[in-house]
């Protein structure tokens, strides 16, 4: 259960950093004039994967089942690929270099999902390893 | 064959060294991550730190101009501008540039024309645009790199590093395409967000942007200028030269204000300069902290092994070897502390380096991979080399414990 | 002789007073020689073995091991003579708990001087002594999976690795069965008869027919014993 928590609540500190952090500090350009930059849905998508983050954090705290474990981290880790992406390939951010988006949304949201990958992909590594011992 | 036992030593004092850090989870965490806190600030304190140093000093040698003549009350916005490119101006007559040519110590002069506008290529904020006088201009042209590109045509815009173009080249302005002539070299100031064409380029837009219905400029500024620059003799005295400027304009009726560019530095330099000390003494916080808690902890550790350590001396493990299982044990943790500070602060530093200097308001200059590797290595070495130190002196404080006590204490 | 005491002493003073835990011993020993010494609890056994392996510094008296004075000895040469020449059994169990059988019997070889032994020989002579010792099959538990007698066994086969000459074991026997007591004994006998020296300590009777000779610890004095058969 310890180990389940600490996993779950892990991923829950990831999701909120990503969904708070794009709405606070690494926030996207502000609409002007009815203006919406792509950056701006760049930052509600990337607050919806957040969402999502959080709520794979609470299923692995409650939800038993090596199954599940590996699926919710391979969930995980293509909603860390999907941070990636989005400012990036799918939707982008401004292109002037020193845009709030391009400065700090862009650089944040690809660290949190690399982060992401990374804690995911080691999780899944582990429990295989520790299944074979 | 003794080589054959020497390779398996290593590997056998390695092995032992590593089960000793899995056995104790919690206090190799603790220990790791204080070593990598020590290499994180290092290694981000210097390279900043560094950066700055270079912005700041490239600020100083390329500004170009001694001395600015701006409206009254554009003082501060002066500074902005040169140091964020965030533009807001009024406007001055420009028989103001005949006048500031004639006084004394004054070796040359040019105007420029101030303007900001949206553009569809640079999204929400405005982009600082800056009509200059190709054949009286020495602020601008210094910065390009090819010759052929000095004569800007009209029509034509020269852009700041940082800006961005579009694909063919061009830029675009209230529907109409400005094909991009060259690109500046970094300033590490905010020319570096500007976009450079002739007067007549930048009454084309204005126009422009008039039949869109954007009137950026009243009737009675119509062929002002929003600065004029001034590159003093060399020797000269600026503040006799501002100060005869100023009566001078006064006497035309025109409310200025005079910037030494010098000057602006000095405060970004002082700026800096208060920074940078705080950095400083953040690290030197860092370092002491890591360096107290590496060795507490260590010296816990061990202390918790001392039967461990009797029963290796029983078997004839002299005091040298044990030093060296704790040694080796202490350079595997300050390794992987060190790499972890290391990757985490690079990956941060320069991820977020515009951030930065924007957040900061002091130009940074992205240092070469030579200074990167050198301030690496420095963090690293420096980090390692404390870690072992306090394993070291953790294992000696042991080394005076009587084997027999220790084992008679389990009795 | 292999090893010699002479007039060895070690006190402590405690509130002013100086105790006297070994008191004037003289005693020495022959190659291949199996001593048994008993004595109660508190009679300065541990106190006499720790002074022969070197482990305690006497506050009087020499100790002789192949005519070297191991008082005179520095830090490396008693190492070397731990390592190599006499074994010690403490009483607590000393396998490191986070290595398995295999790795704690190859301790003395990789983190000590080693010897003329070489890795592979050390590794044939282990596996011989694991299967003659039927701990074969557990060369890969941990300490904590061993029972009691394993875990004796084991330290009986660890303190043999180097081939010493003199090996010392305190309580080897304690808190053992009746069965595995005579099991452990049977070992260091066979022990004995490979031409090793041991100088044991015990104070279950049933041990001691065990010996070539017993002695008697009593009040830090040591004295040959009645033997028991």
């Amino acid at each position: 259960m310890k180990k389940r928590l600490l996993h779950g609540l892990i991923y829950i500190i990831l999701g909120l950093i990503v969904s708070i952090g794009v709405l606070t500090v690494f926030h996207a350009c502000p609409v002007m004039k009815d203006m919406i930059m792509k950056c701006y849905w760049t930052q509600r998508v990337s607050v919806a994967v957040g969402i999502g983050i959080v709520i794979l954090g609470v299923l692995a705290v409650f939800v038993k089942g090596k199954g599940f474990a590996d699926g919710l981290d391979v969930a995980a880790v293509l909603f860390g690929v999907l941070l990636i992406l989005l400012p990036t390939v799918l939707i982008g951010v401004c292109g002037a270099k020193h845009m709030h988006c391009h400065a700090a949304t862009r650089p944040a949201l690809m660290i949190a999902g690399a982060l992401t990958i990374l804690y995911g992909g080691c999780s899944i590594l582990w429990r295989r390893r520790n299944k074979e011992a | 064959m003794e080589k054959k036992k020497q390779r398996s030593v290593g590997r056998y004092i390695a092995g032992y060294a590593f089960v000793s850090i899995r056995q104790k989870p919690f206090q190799s965490g603790i220990l790791g991550l204080f070593a990598a806190l020590m290499a994180f600030t290092l290694f981000t304190g210097t390279l900043l730190g560094s950066g700055m140093r270079s912005g700041i000093g490239r600020m100083k040698e390329r500004l170009g101009a001694d001395l600015m003549i701006v409206p009254e009350g554009q003082r501060a916005k002066t500074e902005k501008l040169l140091l964020t490119g965030n533009p807001e101006f009024s406007y001055l007559s420009s028989d103001l540039e005949g006048v500031a040519r004639e006084v004394k110590g004054v070796s040359r002069t040019t105007s420029q024309f101030y303007f900001s506008s949206v553009s569809a290529d640079c999204c929400s904020t405005r982009v600082q645009l800056i009509a200059f006088d190709p054949k009286t201009d020495f602020a601008i042209l210094p910065w390009i790199n090819r010759e052929e590109i000095k004569k800007t045509k009209n029509g034509q815009v020269l852009i700041g590093a940082d800006v961005i173009a579009q694909k063919n080249h061009a830029i675009k302005f209230y529907g109409q395409e400005h094909p991009v002539a060259g690109k500046l070299s970094p300033t590490a100031t905010g020319l570096d967000q500007s976009v450079f064409m002739t007067r007549k380029t930048m009454n084309q837009i204005l126009k422009d942007a008039k039949n869109k219905g954007f009137k950026f400029l009243s009737p009675k500024d119509e062929g002002k200028v929003s600065a004029i620059l001034i590159k003093a003799e060399e020797g000269a005295d600026l503040q006799k030269i501002e100060t005869t400027i100023a009566k001078r304009a006064t006497k035309m009726g025109e409310a200025v204000d005079i910037v030494q560019t010098q000057k602006v530095i000095g405060t970004v330099a002082s700026q800096f300069s208060v920074f940078d000390k705080g950095l400083r003494i953040w690290e030197i916080a860092i370092v002491i902290l890591s360096a107290v808690v590496l060795l507490l902890v260590f010296s816990f550790s061990f202390r918790e092994r001392k039967k461990e350590f009797a029963i290796l001396r029983i078997v004839g493990i002299t005091t040298q070897r044990i030093r060296a299982l704790t040694r080796v044990q202490g350079l595997m943790i300050s390794l992987a502390g060190t790499l972890a500070g290391l990757v985490s602060g690079g990956v941060i530093v320069f991820a977020f380096w515009t951030w930065i200097s924007d957040s900061f308001q002091v130009p940074m200059i992205t240092p070469s991979i030579l200074k990167v590797l050198q301030v690496t290595l420095s963090a690293a070495f420096f980090t390692v080399v404390l870690g072992l130190i306090a394993a070291d002196i953790a294992t000696r404080a042991l080394g005076n414990a009587e084997t027999y006590f220790t084992l008679r204490e389990g009795e | 002789m292999l090893i010699k005491a002479k007039n060895l002493v070690k006190s402590y003073k405690s509130e002013g007073v100086s105790h006297r835990i070994v008191d004037q011993v003289n005693f020495s020993m022959k190659h291949g020689e199996f001593i048994i010494v008993k004595g109660v609890s508190g009679s300065g056994k541990t106190t006499l073995l720790n002074l022969l392996a070197g482990i305690l510094t006497p506050t009087d008296g020499e100790v002789y091991f192949e005519g070297s004075d191991i008082t005179k000895m520095n830090d490396r040469q008693l190492s070397q003579m731990r390592n190599q020449r006499v074994s010690y059994i403490p009483q607590n169990d000393t396998l490191l708990k986070t290595l398995t059988l295999w790795d704690n019997l190859h301790l003395p070889f990789f983190l000590g001087k080693g010897g003329e032994i070489t890795g592979d020989q050390l590794d044939e002579k282990l596996t011989e002594l694991l299967k003659e010792f039927g701990l074969w099959d557990r060369r890969n538990a941990y300490p904590s999976e061993l029972s009691g007698g394993e875990m004796r066994r084991a330290l009986i086969i660890r303190a043999m690795a180097l081939d010493p000459e003199l090996i010392l074991a305190d309580e080897p026997t304690a808190s053992l069965d009746p069965d595995t007591t005579l099991s452990v004994m049977e070992k260091f006998r066979t022990v004995s008869n490979r031409g090793i020296a041991v100088l044991l300590v015990s104070h279950q009777p049933q041990t001691y027919s065990y010996g070539d000779r017993l002695y008697e610890m009593k009040d830090g004095k040591l004295r040959p014993a009645k033997e028991h058969r």
